[in-house]
């Protein structure tokens, strides 16, 4: 296939040498906050770099193969660990767009509650709700926030909904960054046609637009320094197979990190910064998420209708959110316990399932260390608290699926087996089960580079800058001084934009 | 033994002939019977083979010697009576899989976790997705249409809403004592790169 690719896009394969350029602002990473940034600041005039590790991938290339899109799009195959007991699998966006490009499109305003509480407990400014609502708003017009047309929500959806209403529970529909969303169900293999309003397709042509300069497929190896003066960034293409190729420094007077959560402190950690709170790398929260896979007498056929259309927010004051989540066959085979004859036997079945998963708004935190040799690797270990409430979130879910008339549920605890109606799975959860039988795995991961005023208590402060490191900033999900409960893309936009809007503000104090 | 392989210019890394063995025998036992009866094998250690190519070496050698520990372990494994995991018959290659799995500790996390990158690797295959009706591609061509006949207009206009400039966002600055500058075009061209 042959894409044009946009001006301002430099990819590996077009690079022979090692490169030196020269910016004002460098950021790394093209995510939600990256692209957001970079758009921003160039709408303003303001020279940017982008260098983002992941390739340029179009829309024309998205396919519903998702081994091909776990391979090209996501970080180590989407397939990360955090380790502890249990481990909680993870994946990351790792691509042009960053995680915007394979998340859900789910797009909500920061729940009032926790902005109050970051203010008020980290001593945030200018984080009230009143505060934020303007760039709540330009992240929704911008990346065409709004329900779904109602011919696009599937079967999957639907029997969520008749299982949450014969409950009694409240559910809503999703709101979405999507212009028209078709309802392929392909979010987490890149949308094919474009209608999920990814940075891919919203802020990196709009900063490449207005003369912003993306480098892809090159890995920041470091952030650089001259005494306790940003100089800017230095690192190497990829080729292919992982092959080092040249390499490219940029010379800037402000470094933005929007790596996520995972490579953002990582990336700090290895070029030498030090936090005086001690949290960076600390603080990481991730939202651990079950699944439950129940079998029905009709075609439900789960792939036909946008990817979670409604969200159970019935427990949402407890920390507990449901949603209708169709997977991929070869994923679905992935997780599910059985193997041989009864896999086949299983999967035959697949277009009888739906999936529907928990997500917990979590208490405790866990950590990103450096590993030398072995790069960043993260530790999380889930609380008694919050494992229970994975065990109410799995009840909860299991009950909707009964209500809504699934004969059969698969439930994410090694050993469990399957139950057949409501009594059976009462009588198995009236047992405790051990956290270690848990099979977790998230997309929120937040909170290593948390922000306070207190240099004592917070990485960056209210706006993303690094406490005591003039021109070095954050701008990503790692800023989040605790969890947010629901999906975090739309608070890392706005959270972009604000922080977008002070440097703007103070670029002469930059000289940018 | 826990070499990868590579040929010049080729993205897929290949396992060692040893590994091979293990895994397309692996492969077997995990899969359902239609592997076999359809020869897919081939195919599962291909995709399989991709996969690795999108790990970082140490994963990558991390699990090609897992897969190699796995099979030498079946030596100790009584009913293998000193066999390796790829020699076994499938009664015995299915009793020792099924064994580790029962151990609910760190081992059997790691066999689950072969096991499930296997399985994924087998309904990846376009004629097992097929069997199980799984074909996104009319689909997703057929509602693609759909959108664009209903909507196509408006999904113009939004595209081209991306590039349009925005009104300034209201209320007072952050820092008041810097005006906020007027958007304007950035200085910033494609293809101003210094070479050294």
């Amino acid at each position: 296939m042959t894409t044009s690719v946009p001006a301002g896009l430099t990819q590996q394969s077009d690079v022979t040498g090692n490169l030196h350029v020269e910016c004002g602002v460098a950021i790394v990473g093209s995510g939600a906050g990256g692209a957001t940034m970079a758009a921003e600041l160039a709408d303003a005039g303001i020279d940017v770099v982008v260098i983002e590790e992941g390739g340029y991938h179009p829309t024309e290339s998205f396919t519903a193969d998702s081994n091909r899109a776990l391979r090209t799009l996501y970080r180590d195959g989407g397939g990360e660990l955090a380790l502890g007991r249990p481990s909680v699998l993870f994946a990351e966006g790792r691509c042009v767009g960053g995680s915007t490009v394979v998340n859900g499109g789910m797009s909500w305003r920061t729940p009032p509650q926790v902005l109050h509480r970051w203010a008020t407990e980290e001593g945030v400014t200018a984080i009230s709700e009143e505060d934020m609502d303007p760039y709540f708003a330009r992240a929704e017009s911008r990346l065409s926030v709004a329900l779904q047309d109602p011919e696009t929500v599937g079967r999957d959806s639907e029997l969520l909904k008749k299982g949450a209403d014969a409950q009694g529970w409240r559910i809503i529909p999703n709101r979405r960054n999507q212009l028209h969303c078709a309802g392929t169900n392909n979010c987490t293999n890149g949308c094919p046609t474009g209608a999920k309003r990814s940075m891919l397709v919203t802020h990196v042509p709009r900063a490449l637009a207005r003369g912003a300069r993306l480098f892809a497929d090159c890995r920041v190896d470091r952030i650089t320094r001259d005494s306790r003066e940003i100089t800017g960034v230095s690192g190497r293409f990829v080729r292919p197979g992982g092959r080092p190729g040249p390499r490219l420094t940029v010379h800037s007077r402000v470094v933005i990190v929007s790596g996520g959560a995972i490579q953002t402190p990582a990336l700090l950690m290895r070029s030498g910064f030090r936090s005086a709170s001690g949290q960076l790398g600390r603080g990481l929260y991730l939202h651990p998420n079950a699944m439950v896979a129940g079998f029905f007498d009709e075609d439900v056929t789960g792939w036909h209708g946008v990817h979670q259309a409604f969200q159970i927010r019935e427990f949402s004051d407890d920390g507990i959110l449901i949603t209708a989540v169709n997977l991929p066959p070869s994923v679905l085979a992935a997780g599910v316990r059985a193997y041989g004859r009864e896999l086949g036997e299983l999967m035959a079945a697949y277009n009888r399932i739906v999936t529907a998963g928990c997500l917990v708004e979590d208490t405790g935190t866990g950590r990103v260390r450096y590993v030398p040799g072995l790069g960043p690797q993260a530790f999380y270990q889930i609380t008694d608290a919050d494992a229970a409430r994975v065990v109410r979130g799995v009840r909860l879910t299991a009950q909707a699926m009964f209500a809504a008339g699934a004969r059969r549920l698969l439930l994410p605890f090694d050993g469990a087996p399957d139950v057949h109606d409501p009594g059976e799975l009462e009588a198995l959860l009236a047992r405790p089960v051990p956290k270690r039988s848990m099979e977790l795995f998230t997309v929120h991961l937040m909170g290593t580079a948390r922000m306070s005023e207190d240099p004592h208590r917070g990485v960056v402060d209210s706006f993303g800058a690094f406490h005591g490191v003039p021109g070095l900033f954050v701008t990503d999900a790692s800023l989040f001084p605790g969890p947010i409960g629901i999906n975090p893309m739309e608070t890392i936009i706005a959270l972009a934009l604000r922080n977008a809007r002070r440097l703007i503000e103070q670029r002469s104090r930059h000289d940018i | 033994m826990l070499r990868v392989n590579r040929r010049r210019g080729d993205r897929r890394p290949r396992l060692g002939r040893p590994a091979r063995q293990v895994v397309a025998r692996f492969a077997e036992i995990v899969c359902p019977p239609e592997i076999r009866a359809g020869h897919r094998t081939g195919d599962v250690l291909a995709e399989f083979e991709l996969m690795l190519g999108a790990l970082p070496p140490a994963t990558r050698r991390a699990l090609v010697a897992a897969f190699l520990a796995f099979d030498r372990g079946a030596r100790l494994y009584r009913p293998a009576r000193g066999q390796r995991f790829a020699r076994l018959d499938d009664q015995v290659a299915d009793a020792y899989l099924r064994a580790l799995l029962r151990r609910r500790d760190g081992l059997t996390a790691l066999v689950r976790r072969l096991r499930g990158m296997v399985a994924m690797c087998y309904y990846e295959l376009p004629e097992v997705k097929e069997e199980i009706g799984y074909r996104p591609g009319p689909y997703i061509a057929a509602v693609s249409r759909r959108r664009l006949e209903s909507y196509g207009p408006e999904i113009r206009a939004g595209e081209a809403a991306v590039l349009a400039p925005d009104p300034p966002v209201p209320g007072p600055g952050l820092a008041p004592d810097h005006p906020v500058p007027d958007p304007g075009q950035g200085p910033g061209a494609p293809g101003r790169e210094e070479r050294r």
